[in-house]
């Protein structure tokens, strides 16, 4: 049985599977929240393979021991572990106001890029990063609500579709930081890889409020800090469990931050506005 | 008069305002904020105008009507009672 074991601030987890190609696809999911030891963890999810006659093969993912999910790729499988494994932790981090934004920090500042799926998060900060900037993560941010520091959720970058083919065209070599599943249909890539660049704290320095327009041209705008509130508010995860304590930590974060609306339309331009800051 | 149970966070350019009772969250521009300190219940919609001509050079007549416009949708909001 091959044991991955990871801890994600508070929360700790273990993958398991009897596969080794299962084992080996799973170690690309959290690489950089492995550790090496005993004991037991929060959660045990374990990786099943077996075939299923006419229909093929098919995946299954446990949760302490409990069959919960079945897919019939391997793509499917790993998608699903990921957003498993991502939704379970969080639920047992009730200590951190949680984000949905990635994060740069460059000179000890970070700049938090608060936005929903889609809106170019990984693709900006893979450039990024590629770029002098250091990762903080690319899609959760956690805050401590007391001293208002940014905390890493240290997964892998998942990209999927055109956001591959993004990476591809401006060169990011996928390649040689990051592990294609199956078909490269999906593409983990692993920030730490890429000059070791991943951070697992900073304190918060600018808030950008990112939209992609291909139809627009680039630009940086300053953001009122009572809109830049109100749209971190819509990107915490948790804010219904910190209710006062919550409006006061994101209006705080505003208060203490820079905070801009970030117009793009290609990359380029995007890097190098945001070098400005 | 400013209803019980409102938490106000006060910004360089404006304001947030929680409502622990709706839990419900209100930005204010810098404008806004000010009437908002304002709607103490010590002041008319009429005075609170002429504090705002003074303070941000506004026209008397635009100033009123932008206050009242204000006062009523703090009112409609809930943020405001009798």
């Amino acid at each position: 049985m091959y044991e991955l074991r990871h801890r994600l601030q508070s929360h700790s987890f273990t993958i398991q599977t009897g596969y080794e190609e299962l084992a080996e696809l799973s170690s690309q999911l959290y690489p950089n929240s492995r550790y090496e030891g005993n004991g037991s963890a929060d959660m045990v999810y374990t990786l099943k393979q077996r075939d299923n006659g006419i229909a093929g093969r098919v995946y299954e993912i446990y949760e302490n021991g409990v069959r919960k999910y079945e897919r019939e790729s391997k793509s499917r499988l790993f998608s699903r572990l990921e957003w498993v494994i991502t939704c379970n932790t969080l639920s047992c981090l009730p200590e951190f106001l949680q984000l949905h934004a990635g994060a740069v920090v460059k000179d000890g500042k970070a700049v938090l890029v608060p936005a929903e799926h889609g809106h170019g998060k990984t693709t900006l900060i893979t450039n990024l990063i590629h770029n002098g900037y250091k990762c903080l993560a690319d899609d959760i941010v956690l805050l401590n609500t007391d001293t208002l520091s940014l905390y890493s959720f240290p997964r892998c970058f998942m990209v999927k579709g055109d956001g591959i083919r993004m990476l591809e065209e401006i060169n990011v070599q996928g390649h040689r930081h990051g592990y294609y599943c199956e078909h490269r249909d999906i593409l983990y890539l692993n920030p730490a890889a890429v000059n070791g660049s991943l951070i697992e704290k900073a304190e918060p320095y600018a808030i950008i409020d990112l939209e992609y327009n291909p139809n627009s041209k680039s630009e940086l705008k300053h953001l009122s800090m009572p809109q830049t509130c109100m749209f971190l508010m819509k990107r915490s995860i948790n804010l219904k469990d910190y209710k006062r304590k919550g409006v006061a930590a994101l209006t705080g974060l505003a208060r203490r931050s820079k905070c801009y609306s970030f117009r793009i339309n290609n990359i380029k331009d995007a890097v190098k506005l945001l070098s400005q800051i | 008069m400013v209803k019980e149970g409102i938490d106000f966070e006060e910004l360089d350019d404006g304001c947030v305002l929680y409502d622990t009772q709706t839990d419900k969250v209100h930005s204010l521009n810098a404008t806004a904020a000010f009437i908002w300190s304002c709607c103490d219940g010590k002041h008319s919609v009429g005075e609170i105008a002429s504090i705002v001509v003074e303070c941000f050079k506004s026209e008397g007549e635009t100033a009123l009507r932008d206050v009242s416009g204000i006062v009523k949708t703090f009112s409609d909001k809930g943020l405001i009672g009798a």
